[in-house]
């Protein structure tokens, strides 16, 4: 079982992420509506495994993603990506994200990443 | 069949609508559409406003026209309080605010507590379609399109 | 699926894109009479693509089409493309795909259902495949090039040309490490193959002397589609062992299966680059360093990108918010709190910004400036499709499609285009036989160009068909009573140009392409929201042409504000010849009710805005509010509003579409403009008053 952190602006993004995960094992320890507010929730939740969307309002999913891995150089982001997003996805693996999934996707597909990685 | 055929994404029947209230009605809608809820601010008169239009307003540079819910539902005008709010929903990719008189909060709502609405006289009656009972208390459910005018022609 | 408004608009964005590259690509063809091999590869990999997104979408019409389209393309790489005899129909059944999706995505844009049927443009495609399959099966006897063996026809594409498509790896290795090949395959659906293979990749480098990889490309869309048939192959050699190495594969997301196995240095299989350098390393130690700074350098070439993509939502933020800057500057320099004391050191810091800010308000416009070659390149489809089905000849010849314009201005200049240059096929050039009897060329032309000068944009189209018929205009425009001036006073102009009023058609018919009842007026319309100007000009005989002049910067406006009651308005400086107090005794009433004004000698009618745009908090008293006097190329009069605020600039934005179901009437309303004290202006269209 691992802690889970969700970081999307969009609340419907949430809302699907964390309705997948309901059956599985792993619990939702929090969410965070942008990049800033996930750095806060990270150093305060210590999550097992990040879900980082890319574009968001304040800080964006790739600055997060470097603000966490200076924190913790292991920790576990997977990037929440869309199609047209390549470039991006990219560089978040370069700054250290664990993989991505790309949107839209099913419940298997974020439960196999998260399993993986917990 | 074809393997890049994605399959439907797994239904999950419990949706999340949120609760507001015009007048002494509550009433939901589907969070989905939701953007963001924003304090009532004053509006912007724009020429030759239907009745139940109350302006458009500036959202971070972007130009949101915003109606009252009271008169578009039928409800008699009342000037709004510090509890009323804009809730800012996305209709046809552009962002569209509606007046409410308060927001309550987010609930989920099940196929199962879903009913038909009764049918009641009045214009405005297709503008809730659905009516929930959760925890003994009745919501009507938002028929977006209809209250919006979005099915219709422009 | 998970609705996504934001993945659908990348997906109408994507896909439009790559149709319009694929057309220019097929009119480029279409010279020819045929595709090259590239061209051939660009159509398949394009519809691939569309195949995929598509279906992502479940837009299974498009992308069933794609995907049989796809089909053909791959028959046609096959054969080489080379004496096919199907190419006109290869031709036309692509063109009419592209007109298919185009239309399907113009539904989707409108949230209208995408009903298109494909089945008719199936069929073609059905009956030209097997033409082209007995021709290939033809070629194949008589080249005696039988077709590979579908295992290694697979492989071959990214082994057919190492050479190119390999970058050498680093070399620094002594040649002692172990030689590893790993095979391996993600998850289906996983989706976005290149990258996660990208993403290996970057584990990978870290316990290797020396890598490759197929496919060696990771940039495109199409490594992720041989991923996904072919699985990704890395060669490379380590000192680490093949548990060490199973162990960081292991820990890809998605990852369906993997294989590491031993194999020579000199295996065959491995790309020439880490093959050849195992003699070579050693041999070569002392060239090594050049080697690996130019490897390097290879490699980074990859990597380093010089454009990137931006939203234009964000540019046009950041123009709203360098507008809002300029605004805020002026208000900060003429503050009345300075008074009329010296402040030398101010004003010298003042004049420093000014001029950053003009430097950043040109930085800004640039960015926002693409060429109009897209769109010419649009209106070439528009001349080659209605030519065809009018039966007439007409060449378009396109000239200077590397003018830049803001990216608004594609956005107005389109349909305007699009109608003029329909004008000019329907109407304006001759069928071929009357032509030949007027002693013309059989086939017409059309020119299309783009200009620059000082401060405009200037686009001209001309034809050298029949001309405007001055007759026929005077007739139309006195029926319809929208003549000013008797004719004998009027210049040729002055009548070719009665066209772009309101109420002006002189067609009567409508066919699919000009008329739908839409005039030249709307023409005039959408050219005059972006500030422009258009105007005809007409030779017997000889042909037509249309000017259209866009001022350069459209998006910031130098504009007068004023308030009518709590509304507040802008109104393009251009268009003001004066603002006053009235005289009341100078305002009087024609028998018919209209209230009018002697001003300088001459009448003009009197608008009261309070009442045009339905305000109940106004000035009514004429004495106590202002009258302006506004001009335009169209019509001269003077509206009458509550109180004049000073000049600003300010940028121009379009009003939300909602706001048509908002309000009885919007003329008179062009756009709008959010200020730095973030309040809404309402811009005044002149011409809609």
């Amino acid at each position: 079982m691992a802690k889970i952190l969700i970081v999307d602006d969009a609340a419907f993004m949430r809302i699907t992420i964390k309705n997948m995960l309901k059956k599985s094992a792993h619990e939702v320890v929090g969410e965070a509506e942008n990049g800033k507010v996930a750095i806060e929730r990270y150093k305060a939740l210590a999550p097992d495994i990040v879900t980082m969307d890319i574009t968001m309002p304040e800080l964006d999913g790739l600055q997060a993603l470097r603000e966490i891995i200076a924190i913790n150089p292991s920790a576990n982001v997977i990037m929440v990506s869309a199609m047209g997003q390549e470039a991006m996805v990219r560089e978040a693996i370069m700054s250290g994200a664990k993989g991505f999934i790309v949107k839209p996707f099913k419940e298997e597909g974020i439960l196999s990443a998260i399993d993986k990685l917990a | 069949m074809d393997d890049y055929l994605m399959e439907t994404a797994v239904s999950d029947d419990m949706q999340e609508y949120l609760i507001f209230s015009v007048d002494t009605i509550d009433f939901g809608i589907d969070i989905g559409l939701v953007q963001e809820i924003i304090e009532i601010q004053p509006v912007s008169k724009i020429p030759n406003a239907l009745p139940f239009c109350s302006g458009i307003i500036n959202i971070r540079g972007t130009i949101v026209p915003v109606l009252d819910m009271r008169i578009k539902l039928g409800f008699p005008p009342r000037e709004y309080d510090d509890r009323a709010c804009i809730i800012v929903i996305m209709l046809e990719s552009e962002l569209v605010g509606a007046i409410v008189d308060s927001v309550q909060d987010v609930i989920h709502i099940s196929a199962q507590e879903l009913s038909d609405s009764p049918a009641v006289s009045g214009d405005h009656l297709n503008y809730t379609t659905k009516i929930a009972c959760v925890d003994d208390k009745i919501r009507q459910i938002l028929n977006v399109p209809a209250v919006f005018g979005i099915d219709d022609e422009a | 699926m998970i609705a996504d408004e934001s993945m659908l608009d990348v997906y109408i964005y994507e896909t439009q894109q790559l149709l319009e590259s694929l057309e220019n690509t097929l009119f480029a063809g279409e010279n020819d009479k045929r595709l090259n091999a590239e061209q051939i590869d660009e159509v398949f990999r394009v519809m691939h693509t569309i195949k995929g997104a598509s279906a992502m979408m479940e837009f299974e019409n498009m992308a069933k089409l794609a995907h049989s389209l796809e089909d053909m393309f791959a028959i046609i790489r096959d054969n080489n493309g080379s004496g096919l005899s199907e190419w006109p129909d290869i031709f036309d059944v692509v063109f009419s795909a592209v007109s298919y999706f185009n239309g399907e995505l113009a539904k989707l844009l409108e949230k209208a259902p995408m009903d298109g049927d494909p089945a008719p443009l199936m069929e073609r495609l059905k009956l030209l495949v097997a033409r082209l399959q007995g021709e290939t099966a033809a070629a194949a006897t008589t080249q005696q090039a039988a077709p590979e063996a579908a295992v290694p026809a697979a492989v071959a594409p990214a082994a057919a040309k190492p050479a190119e498509t390999m970058a050498p790896a680093p070399v620094y290795g002594k040649g002692e490490e172990a030689y590893y090949k790993i095979k391996l395959f993600f998850d289906e659906n996983s989706q976005m193959e290149h990258i996660r293979a990208f993403g290996v990749i970057q584990n990978i480098k870290k316990i290797s002397l020396r890598y490759a990889h197929v496919p060696q490309n990771l940039d495109t869309e199409a490594a992720a589609d041989e991923i996904r048939r072919n699985g990704f192959l890395i060669f490379l050699q380590t000192g680490h062992n093949p548990d060490e190495i199973k162990a960081i594969l292991d820990e890809t997301l998605f990852l369906k299966s993997c294989s590491v196995l031993s194999i020579e240095g000199d295996d065959e299989e491995i790309p020439v680059e880490i093959r050849q350098s195992k003699e070579q390393a050693a041999a070569a130690a002392s060239g090594r360093q050049t080697e690996q700074q130019a490897a390097e350098n290879s490699f980074e070439s990859v990597a380093k990108q010089n454009f990137i993509s931006v939203n234009v939502n964000k540019l046009d933020s950041l123009l709203n918010i360098v507008g809002e800057i300029v605004t805020a500057q002026s208000m900060v320099m003429s503050n009345a709190d300075f008074g009329s004391l010296a402040h030398d050191s101010f004003d010298s810091a003042a004049q420093q910004l000014h001029s950053l800010i003009n430097e950043l308000q040109d930085i800004v416009m640039s960015i926002r400036m693409i060429p109009v070659s897209t769109l010419f390149q649009k209106m070439r489809r528009l001349v080659r499709d209605m030519s065809k089905k009018f039966g007439k000849n007409i060449e378009l010849e396109i000239i200077g499609e590397e003018t830049e314009v803001d990216k608004n201005v594609i956005d107005y200049l389109s349909d305007p285009l699009l109608h003029i240059i329909r004008n000019s096929v329907d109407h304006g050039i001759e069928d071929p036989e009357t032509r030949k009897k007027r002693g013309k060329p059989a086939s017409g032309k059309i020119t299309l160009e783009a200009r620059m000068t000082g401060s405009d944009v200037i686009v001209t189209v001309a034809d050298d068909g029949g001309g405007l018929s001055r007759e026929k205009i005077l007739k139309k425009a006195s029926e319809k009573g929208l003549l000013t001036k008797s004719e004998s006073e009027m210049t040729d102009k002055e009548i070719y140009n009665l066209i772009f009023l309101p109420g002006f058609s002189t067609k009567d018919e409508v066919t699919e392409y000009s008329g739908r009842g839409v005039g030249m007026d709307v023409v005039r319309k959408n050219i005059g929201y972006i500030g422009g100007s258009v105007t005809v000009d007409s030779e017997p005989g000889k042909g037509t042409i249309h000017t259209i002049r866009i001022p350069l910067t459209l998006t910031i406006v130098d504009g007068m504000k004023f308030n009518v009651g709590s509304m507040n308005f802008i109104v393009p400086t251009v268009s003001v010849r004066s603002a006053v107090k009235p005289n009341v005794e100078d305002i009087f009433t024609d028998p018919e009710g209209h209230e009018m004004i002697m001003l300088q000698g001459n009448v003009y009618s009197l608008i009261r805005l309070s009442e045009f745009f339905n305000v109940d908090d106004a000035v009514t008293e004429l004495g106590e509010g202002m009258i302006m006097h506004i001009a335009s190329e169209e019509k001269e009069f003077c509206i009458f509003f509550d109180h004049l605020d000073g000049e600003y600039q300010v940028v121009v934005k379009k009003l939300p579409n909602y706001l048509k179901r908002c309000s009885s009437s919007l003329a008179g309303i062009g756009g709008c403009a959010i200020l730095g004290d973030g309040s809404i202006n309402l811009i005044i269209d002149v011409n809609g008053l």
